[in-house]
């Protein structure tokens, strides 16, 4: 197997040496898998020369499918605006071709390409360790910015585009994107749902059974003493990495009756002392 | 082949072993095949032995072998010489640049040894040929904006809520920057599904929020550590502006002149006044008591109420005071003044 793999790169070297840029790709398969290469050091400048070549030919090794399409709906972005900072204006003039070049290929349609104005941080400081008060010297450092602006992008095609700018980021450049996301009003704001509470208890004793069942939680992290709680006790802002605490268990449905949205009052079970902060009625029916 | 290459190993000299990249076996191919080249020629004596003559080229010297900007085709595939980010490499690059401060009576060094030039970022593997490669790889990937939202009216038309949030890429000790958890919510009202009432709540619950000239509510969030959380709070915060405004607490009734946003003239002493200046000259020109309602109907009493609430509404400008002038000389009977 080493002799086979020797005697290929042999004679693939050889077909570099004649100038031939291009390789076939059978070949290459056949010849070389990657981790081949890393483990045999010989070939390992062989490797570095063949370059994108390879690359592309091994997006096909073993037929693997690279576009998963999924069934939810992409998001849209009306705009998103890329700025970037360097010291260097030189280096952001050619990120700029690079980026502009790069929007064109995969046909993203650019709104404008600006330069902001430079900012200068200048400062004054002591030149000598000890006294010398008179001798300064000056320092200062310019900041370069440079903002690519493009309308209507969906999410997949601002992901690829946003990686393979920033996989190629200069050293030294910093980057900021400003993302639009438009979408649609949610569903729990279409209608007032006053009108589809049933007629028999007020809002409020609604709202605070709902409350008895919910877990106490109070999304401002603060937790106040004049309100009266649920259940008469402190509440405690709810940490998770996942994100929002997840909706407790809806309320059993004969006391709702027709309530029109089961997630807005689910999720958000502050939402009922929020709207009644004292409520002397509930602790009345004595829950 | 493998023979020979065990009896170069096995020589074991000096030069050899400083030069790592060079060691193994591919450097037999590279000086096989380089006929023209300048390195150690063949030492080799007719008897078959493989005794070194005469060292030809100095030790330590690492410019063994040709450039490779000397063997480089015109038509080769610049993305195979640089397909990733690297330091310039002046063998690789076949440009003869220049850079530096020039001594006295001298060019600007070469490249050779350059540091200035390898200090600085270079741009040589995003070529447009690479560009090109890479984004025609990548388009499989991107997909197409609907057609049917080609202007912003039909975007915020079907898509009323906009979302503004702030990604930083930067390098440092951290990844992360605390400003990226900041999202701003931005929806218009006129979209929401808002009474009167409910608008002119909503506007005093929002206070600063809203704009007046654009009818935009902002909602700014940032006091959650993620930014998934701070979009949730949004939306939430929201749905709770909106089912409050719909609601008409018991203390509504209490609210004052001083607390409506604009003028309303029906119960004023405006109105009060005209009637009573028009009664007054009815009873003046002795015709019969004409009913309120009429009197409030008629044309001129119409356009005196525009202009009034012009005038109160939108401040004094040219225009309103020639109105409210107009409408009071007509009320007046005053058609002969200018």
């Amino acid at each position: 197997m080493a002799a086979a793999a020797w005697g290929g790169a042999r004679l693939l070297w050889g077909r570099l040496r004649q100038g031939s840029g291009t390789l076939p790709g059978s070949y290459a398969v056949r010849v070389a898998p990657k981790q081949y290469l890393l483990q045999n050091k010989n070939l390992m400048w062989i490797q570095f020369s063949l370059g994108t070549d390879l690359h592309t030919v091994f997006q096909s090794y073993g037929n693997m499918p690279l576009v998963s399409i999924s069934d939810e709906p992409d998001t849209l972005y009306r705009r998103l605006s890329v700025l970037v900072k360097g010291h260097d204006k030189a280096v952001l003039d050619s990120y700029e071709y690079f980026a502009v070049l790069a929007a064109e290929e995969l046909g993203l349609s650019i709104e404008k390409v600006y330069e902001p104005p430079r900012k200068i941080e200048r400062m004054t400081l002591l030149k000598s360790v000890h006294i010398y008060k008179k001798h300064r010297v000056q320092y200062e450092m310019r900041t370069y910015y440079r903002c690519l602006e493009l309308k209507h992008l969906t999410g997949s095609t601002a992901n690829v585009y946003l990686e393979y700018i920033q996989r190629n980021l200069p050293e030294g450049v910093a980057m900021e994107v400003k993302k639009t996301k438009i979408e649609k009003l949610p569903e729990h704001i279409q209608k007032p749902i006053w009108d589809t509470l049933p007629q028999l208890f007020p809002v409020s004793v609604v709202l605070d059974k709902i409350c008895s069942h919910a877990t106490p939680v109070i999304v401002d992290g603060v937790t106040s003493e004049k309100e009266e709680t649920c259940k008469g006790q402190k509440t405690y802002y709810n940490h998770q990495a996942e994100g929002f605490p997840p909706p407790p268990p809806p309320p059993p449905p004969e006391q709702l009756g027709n309530l029109a949205s089961d997630y807005f009052l689910g999720a958000y079970p502050a939402l009922g002392k929020k709207l009644h902060g004292l409520n002397r009625t509930a602790t009345a029916l004595g829950r | 082949m493998a023979v020979t290459v065990t009896s170069f190993c096995a020589a074991g000299s000096y030069a050899w072993a400083m030069l790592p990249r060079l060691r193994g076996a591919w450097t037999l191919a590279l000086l096989q095949s380089a006929a023209n080249s300048t390195a150690v020629p063949q030492n080799r004596s007719e008897s078959g032995g493989t005794h070194w003559r005469r060292r030809e080229v100095p030790r330590h010297n690492r410019l063994l072998g040709i450039p490779r900007t000397k063997k480089m085709p015109v038509d080769q595939d610049w993305s195979n010489v640089y397909p990733v980010a690297a330091s310039f490499k002046p063998s690789v690059v076949p440009l003869p640049i220049r850079m530096g401060y020039p001594m006295k009576k001298r060019a600007p060094p070469s490249k050779e040894g350059n540091l200035e030039l390898i200090k600085i970022p270079n741009f040589l593997h995003l070529t447009p040929g690479a560009v090109k490669k890479h984004c025609a790889a990548l388009k499989n990937f991107c997909t197409v904006w609907p057609t049917a939202l080609d202007s912003d009216e039909k975007c915020e038309q079907h898509f009323p809520v906009e979302i503004d949030t702030v990604d930083y890429v930067s390098a440092g000790p951290s990844i992360r920057n605390p400003k990226a958890r900041v999202v701003t919510l931005r929806v218009k009202l006129s979209k929401l599904n808002l009474d009167d009432h409910a608008k002119k709540k909503l506007i005093k619950l929002v206070g600063e929020r809203y704009s007046k000239d654009t009818d935009i509510l902002t909602i700014t969030t940032d006091r959650c550590p993620l930014r998934r959380q701070n979009y949730d709070y949004g939306i939430y915060l929201l749905t709770v502006l909106y089912h409050e405004s719909w609601k008409t607490e018991k203390w509504e009734s209490e609210k004052t002149d001083a607390d409506m946003e604009e003028y309303i003239w029906e119960n004023t002493c405006s109105q009060k006044n005209v009637l009573d200046t028009l009664l007054r000259i009815k009873a003046a020109e002795k015709i019969s008591d004409v009913p309120r309602e009429e009197l409030l109907a008629s044309e001129i009493v119409e356009n005196y109420k525009n202009s009034v609430v012009l005038l109160k509404n939108e401040g004094e400008t040219e225009d309103n005071m020639s109105k409210y002038k107009e409408s009071v000389k007509k009320l007046l009977n005053l058609q002969g003044f200018q």
